[in-house]
């Protein structure tokens, strides 16, 4: 019997039109299951139906069943048996303290001290987290949160984990550390896993079934190798593939998919066609110094480290310039040393050649430097969108993006897409010559990084310089003129994105991982797609 | 770290309810004294050493009761000096002093307190009263400091965003506005994340069982003992009227009748209770210490 069976489930919410048609599944006994697709096709709508305590209200038919039970007449005890994470690391974490929030659901369910305890210490012990007993949960990185919530929801004793976009909130290396330790639930306890991801890059390779879904119908489900097979051809989906997919099928789609980089290099060194070295690009025109550090300096604290030393850099006008890094070396301070909300202790800043000092009051922030937040969402403060365009005073077809389909809906309720492209409205509303971009890609698809990237673009040909730090290093190769590498408050090094991709080893493109061995030069899969077109 | 981390929250705070409010209740000097002794003694013995602006402010303090005191209250007997027909006397100076000694003392206790008392020590303790305030005031602790970050956080975000001007005290105030209203709705959008996570796991407003840290052992029920046989000495005395001290319009002799000493002692043994029992782990430290380095004996973990 299979452990977790959809029948027929069509759902829609009172004021809309059936988000979820007529979907049917079972999933077994430690799979392993990704779901996946478009923003807006329903994947955390089908998530919360196969969970009793956050099932939606609206019109709902067909069924759940979990281990044969239909889910709504689930006890209270039985229902905890499914385990579900959410994507916030901050607010799905309950209490003060990482002891408590591990213990939280056990104290619901009213278990024993010494059940409680054996739990307790299994748990932190498995997790390697026994240093962070006493530690307060405000304390914690982003990564680590996401591993407490999951801890906490492990400590009841589930039988299947559900999780909604777990890691897009999280940074590539701490995202890829808790995809490793949810591997090794599943093969270490058999745990089943149901998951949805933006960044299917970590997924892939772990699942062992794929659920494609769009426009609330299940369009492919089934063996991960043989469902990519079957929607090659559907360019939204594979988009958000890992690298080694989109050059398969940049390949051809022949012979067995690969999924991981190194099943990818195999797969590339037996189909490529040889071919000369891309030819890096050119060195981009320059225009005037818009933006110049010298030599930079700034802590937060007497007493911390330098969060910034000797950091030097220079952006031209008219240019898309990304900043790379790790979390924690300083990329972020970088950003608002340049937006004058920082002030260094040492070195000179420079914006459009005058000094930072010299912009006395807010007349940095006229029509000359604007910083749009990591985090967007507190800066809608109307009940729809039409009305904080309004305010801003800015209309629907002035920015290239066109928004004017979600005018009368509430900020919060858009898509983290679309919430990304009001904002960067709203930031350009001040007529910005320097755009200043904190973690523009974070919680996208790939859907909506292209629209984000492309808008870039469009704001650089128009004479805005834009300056952006991200994580997300296959962004910034499609995206950048320039990128630079950040390390312990310093740029090490700057160069164009295909000079700077394909000499990194480790910091750089899938497909340049993949690729840039045997074709130098290619760092995305559009690249592979070029040469094999320009062969045909 | 203190030998009271090992004891359970629950003898501390009633350790420290006993010392403080006999010694706030019983206006006698030598019950007053002798509870800023205790309390510096047990300062001394506790190993947090960042003392000297408490100092600062309890020398402040008791100067300022001594000399506010005798100027606002003009009962007692010997003048000192007389002001606009107002006798500022001895009686009132001394008993400003001696004000000043209690608060000096509870002070003291407070800081050692909340030195020992961590956050889950006082939930832990709350919970023995109502579960559902004790979970209150975990999440409390847990989404107020959020919430004042992240109120900065869009303070300065709405400055660089370059939309809003902050030249005027009115448009200042208009950016607060701003900056709460958005507050509020981003916190009530995030409020539900929070309230769908603990029904996730399993929160339905039943009872719930608290988790238990803190184990009670045989030294908390013999620290217990002692520090309750010593405070009812003290509050037995009080009762009987025998700690009862006059300032005006004569100062007191203070009383040494058989009732008082036992009050006295009583609370003496109460304050020092903590000090010995600290003083007297270290000792054991020390001869743990010298046994272990003696000791051949080395475990096999590098």
């Amino acid at each position: 019997m299979a452990l977790l069976e959809v029948k027929n489930l069509t759902f829609g919410y009172p004021s809309s039109d059936t988000i979820i048609n007529d979907v049917s599944f079972e999933i077994e006994r430690g799979d392993f299951v990704a779901l996946c697709g478009p923003t807006g096709s329903g994947k955390t709508t089908l998530l919360r139906l196969m969970k009793p305590e956050l099932t939606p209200l609206g019109g709902k038919s067909g069924s759940v069943l979990f281990g044969g039970v239909n889910t709504d007449e689930l006890s209270p005890e039985e229902s905890c048996k499914i385990g579900f994470v959410q994507q916030s690391p901050e607010h799905q974490i309950v209490t003060d303290k990482v002891w408590h929030e591990i213990v939280f659901g056990m104290e619901n369910l009213r278990c024993e001290q010494n059940l409680m305890k054996r739990r307790l210490a299994e748990i932190m012990s498995y997790f390697g987290i026994d240093s962070l007993f006493d530690a307060d949960t405000a304390d914690l990185s982003g990564g680590q949160k996401q591993m407490i919530s999951l801890a906490g929801v492990l400590a009841m004793n589930p039988e299947v984990i559900i999780l909604d976009e777990p890691t897009s909130q999280l940074d590539p290396v701490a995202a890829s550390d808790f995809m490793t330790t949810l591997k090794k639930l599943n093969e270490d306890l058999g745990m089943t896993i149901i998951i949805t991801e933006h960044r299917l890059e970590n997924v892939v390779p772990l699942c062992n079934k794929l659920c494609v879904l769009e426009g609330g119908r299940v369009t492919a489900f089934g063996e991960t190798r043989e469902t990519i097979k079957s929607v090659i051809d559907n360019d939204r989906i594979i988009a958000s593939m890992p690298g080694s997919v989109r050059i398969y099928k940049a390949l051809g789609a022949q012979g067995e998919c690969p999924l991981t980089v190194s099943q990818g290099k195999k797969y590339f060194a037996e189909h490529f066609v040889p071919c000369a070295p891309l030819s890096a690009d050119d060195e981009p025109k320059r225009g005037a110094k818009a933006v110049e550090l010298k030599n930079v300096y700034f802590r937060y604290d007497r007493n911390s480290p330098d969060a910034l030393r000797n950091a030097s850099l220079t952006v031209y006008e008219n240019e898309v310039f990304c900043l790379l890094g790790a979390n924690g070396s300083g990329k972020s301070t970088l950003l608002y040393t340049i937006a004058g909300l920082l002030t260094p202790y040492a070195g000179s800043v420079e914006i459009l050649g005058k000094n930072i000092r010299k912009y006395k009051g807010q007349s940095l922030y006229d029509n000359c430097v604007a910083l749009l937040p990591q985090d967007v969402q507190p800066m809608f403060l109307q009940s729809t969108l039409r009305e904080e365009f309004r305010k801003a005073h800015i209309s629907f077809d002035e920015p290239g993006f066109d928004l004017s389909y979600v005018a009368e809906t509430h900020p919060y309720d858009l898509s983290g897409g679309e919430q990304q492209l009001a904002a960067l409205a709203i930031a350009l509303a001040s007529k910005p010559k320097i755009l200043l971009l904190d973690e523009p890609t974070k919680g996208l698809d790939s859907y909506a990084k292209t629209a984000v990237c492309d808008e870039l673009k469009k704001l650089r040909d128009s004479g805005v310089t834009v300056i952006t730090v991200t994580h997300d290093v296959e962004f910034a190769a499609r995206c950048a003129d320039r990128a630079a590498m950040f390390f312990r408050g310093e740029v090490m090094c700057v160069d164009t994105p295909r000079r700077f991709f394909s000499e990194n080893l480790f910091y750089t493109t899938s497909a340049a991982k993949i690729a840039s061995g045997l074709c130098p030069g290619v760092i995305t899969p559009d690249d592979v797609s070029g040469i094999t077109e320009g062969r045909l | 770290m203190t030998c009271f981390d090992i004891f359970n929250p629950l003898t501390v705070f009633i350790f420290f309810a006993c010392v403080i409010v006999a010694g706030i209740f019983t206006m006698n000097p030598v019950i007053s004294l002798i509870s800023l002794a205790g309390a510096l003694a047990f300062r001394l013995a506790l190993p947090v050493k960042k003392d000297k602006k408490i100092h600062i402010w309890t020398v402040l303090m008791t100067i300022a009761c001594m000399v506010f005191n005798p100027v606002f209250g003009h009962i007692g007997s010997t003048v000192i000096v007389v002001i606009n027909n107002h006798n500022v006397t001895v009686e009132a100076a001394l008993y400003g002093l001696f004000l000043g000694i209690m608060l000096s003392g509870a002070v003291y206790w407070f800081a050692s307190f909340s030195a020992i008392m961590t956050s889950d020590k006082i939930t832990y303790i709350l919970g023995f009263v109502s579960r559902k305030a004790a979970l209150v005031v975990t999440m409390a602790l847990r989404f107020i400091p959020m919430y004042i970050r992240k109120a900065r956080q869009m303070s300065t975000d709405q400055k660089a965003l370059g939309l809003y001007k902050d030249e005027t005290i009115v448009s200042r105030l208009r950016g607060t506005m701003r900056v709460f209203s958005g507050l509020l709705s981003y916190m009530i959008e995030k409020t539900i994340i929070t309230s769908d996570s603990m029904s996730a796991r399993g929160y339905s407003g039943r009872r719930r069982r608290n988790y238990s840290l803190y184990p009670f052992a045989r030294r908390d029920a013999l620290f217990l003992a002692f520090s309750l046989v010593f405070a009812a000495c003290a509050v037995y005395a009080t009762a009987k009227n025998a700690l009862f001290y006059n300032f005006y319009p004569y100062m007191d002799k203070i009383s040494t009748q058989p009732l008082a000493m036992l009050g006295y002692i009583g609370y003496g043994l109460l304050c020092i209770c903590p000090s010995v029992t600290e003083g007297g782990n270290r000792l054991k430290w020390r001869c743990l210490r010298s046994k272990i380095s003696h000791s051949d004996i080395r475990l096999p973990i590098r």
